[in-house]
């Protein structure tokens, strides 16, 4: 045999994120999540959406001021990534990738990489089934794409952290059950009701709390498109959570593989 | 020219506990000639699975230094990677995916092209007779074939230096002689082989030297012919009708010693040591119901010293 060329960092981000979007297309994850998402917010407008006091608290209607936070619950599908990787590390088949000359960046990329576009693809369902319901995006669909983008960086945040933690641990339960920190992250957020609304505590941790961001730039998103006041502060905080988890995600693999 | 592909020199390497660090290699040194195959022997727990980590890039020695094909493994493991092929002790595949892709996946990212990877995958799919579970999803296959799979993923680049962890744990016979034959073609087309293995038999029949690797250090290295020599002589073993007629034939024979109730085993160096016990024998009218020349077997250099068992004739068993 002739000797090995393996092809360059890109190419091997395609071919490994090919690779996982194989497996992952298997596991109904992903559909169970975006029904849940969906499910999420017929309740919430069910509940909510018919009464005017809460129309008024939030100064619109209910329907369109809650899609954003469906769509950010929809991102708790980016922990797959963290499953999926797992299988891989208790396969041993991650190992074996491991002895190849492939980029463990890319070969972290990728995981991830697949976590956001999960999130997406479940971003993209939930918007749909709304706008059939009765959504009204008055920012058109220049600024439905944009909102499509912020929940790719959030779901790649949240694919990074389930990553880091599968890493950590090498355990499907904890990797599983790390993505109970959703809860918490999309709670002490502006997620039922206006930042003002919120009792002095949870809005002081609104304020450190990157979810806040992108769920103010959704709504000004949707309800009057581009320019939006809050979407330079919601890319920063999604970059930031994004850079974070791969950075930890590399670092605990480089930790993992010194052995 | 230097023709050693696999350089290991004083490598240790512990692992932490708690309570302390438990050693796993102690100054392990070895080499493997380019076109050979070295059996890397011993029990569980002995090191050889963490050696041939170390050997694969997965590992990291806390000391000491190791070269595959030229490549040193810490300075320049992207390079060692593309030279090996590994086939791990627990099998390391992508189980919802079929064999066909899974093979085509790993030669596209060796930077084989689409036609240099689908003639490579054609060609161990026959070596190995994998072509009729081709389509079959890895999950769905049985231990023998899974072994065959992962085979082929450490073949599908030809590289020139492959480990084998205890390649054959698992399979029956049958698959595992096939599976030595195509690892001794592997080495007459010029491949560089460590093997490990806790089958004797295995390491007897394909190894052209064998290291033995006790608590983690290398304890014997050699020819299989050369350790069998230092493991002693061949065994004559006599099995008899009555326990006394063993204890007569254990007192007449010199360097006779009693194995359970009917049998005496007896050292031998040829023929005429054979010849001359079945004389004296004869000549006290003992005669045994059985024989057996038991060859000197590498079993014996992994095996804890054992005295003979000393049975008293009035002791049951």
């Amino acid at each position: 045999m002739s000797p090995v060329h393996p092809p360059g960092w890109g190419r091997q981000l395609a071919m490994l994120t090919a690779r996982s979007l194989a497996v992952s297309s298997r596991n109904p994850v992903v559909a169970i999540n975006a029904g849940l998402a969906i499910f999420f917010i017929l309740v919430y407008d069910g509940s909510l959406g018919g009464s005017p006091v809460v129309s008024s608290l939030v100064g619109g209607n209910y329907f369109d001021f809650i899609l954003p936070a469906a769509i950010l619950a929809a991102s708790i599908a980016g922990g797959a990534a963290g499953i999926s990787l797992v299988t891989d590390l208790h396969s041993n088949y991650f190992y074996r990738q491991l002895t190849m000359p492939i980029s463990r960046t890319a070969l972290i990329c990728a995981t991830i990489l697949v976590g956001g576009i999960q999130v997406l693809v479940q971003t993209v369902a939930v918007i749909g089934v709304a706008v059939l319901l009765g959504a009204n995006p008055e920012g058109g669909l220049v600024a439905l794409g944009v909102i499509c983008l912020l929940a790719l960086l959030w779901g790649l945040g949240f694919a990074g952290y389930s990553v880091l933690v599968a890493i950590l641990s090498r355990d499907p339960q904890i990797t599983s059950a790390a993505s109970i920190v959703f809860l918490p992250i999309i709670f002490l957020s502006p997620l039922l009701l206006p930042e003002e609304q919120l009792r002095p505590w949870v809005q002081t941790a609104s304020d450190f709390n990157p979810a806040s961001y992108t769920l103010k730039a959704m709504r000004e998103l949707l309800s009057s498109g581009l320019p939006s006041h809050y979407l330079g502060d919601a890319f920063l905080a999604t970059a930031i959570l994004a850079s974070v988890t791969l950075g930890g995600a590399l670092l605990a693999l480089r930790r993992l593989t010194r052995g | 020219m230097n023709d050693q592909e696999i350089v290991v020199a004083g490598v240790y390497k512990r692992y932490p506990r708690p309570g302390g660090e438990v050693p796993a290699l102690e100054d392990v040194s070895l080499t493997v000639a380019k076109g050979e195959i070295l059996g890397l022997l011993g029990v569980n727990g002995a090191g050889k699975s963490t050696l041939v980590r170390i050997l694969s890039t997965l590992l990291r020695p806390d000391s000491g230094t190791v070269s595959i094909a030229g490549h040193d493994v810490q300075a320049e493991p992207d390079a060692v990677r593309r030279s090996i092929g590994v086939a791990q002790q627990e099998v390391g595949l992508d189980e919802s995916r079929p064999v066909h892709a899974v093979l085509d996946h790993h030669a596209r990212l060796y930077g084989l092209s689409r036609r240099a990877a689908a003639k490579r995958i054609e060609e161990l799919l026959e070596i190995l007779t994998l072509r009729g579970v081709a389509k079959r999803r890895i999950h769905s296959l049985s231990g023998g074939m899974r072994r065959k799979v992962d085979l082929a993923l450490a073949l599908v680049h030809g590289p020139p230096v492959i480990f084998l962890d205890e390649p054959t744990f698992g399979m029956d016979p049958p698959s595992r002689f096939e599976f030595w034959e195509r690892i001794r073609s592997l080495r007459d087309e010029g491949a560089t082989i460590l093997l490990t293995t806790q089958y004797l038999e295995e390491a007897d029949r394909l190894a052209d030297r064998v290291a033995i690797l006790s608590g983690g250090r290398v304890v014997r290295e050699g020819t299989p012919e050369e350790l069998k020599r230092t493991v002693g002589n061949s065994t004559l073993e006599l099995d008899f009708a009555e326990p006394a007629e063993a204890a007569l034939a254990a007192s007449l024979l010199r360097g006779a010693s009693r194995q359970l109730r009917h049998s005496v085993h007896l050292p031998v160096t040829g023929p005429d040591d054979l010849r001359v016990a079945l004389d004296v024998l004869e000549a006290d009218a003992v005669r045994p119901i059985a024989l057996r020349l038991e060859e000197p077997s590498l079993d014996r250099l992994l095996m804890p010293a054992r005295d003979p068992v000393s049975v008293p004739a009035e002791q049951p068993l």
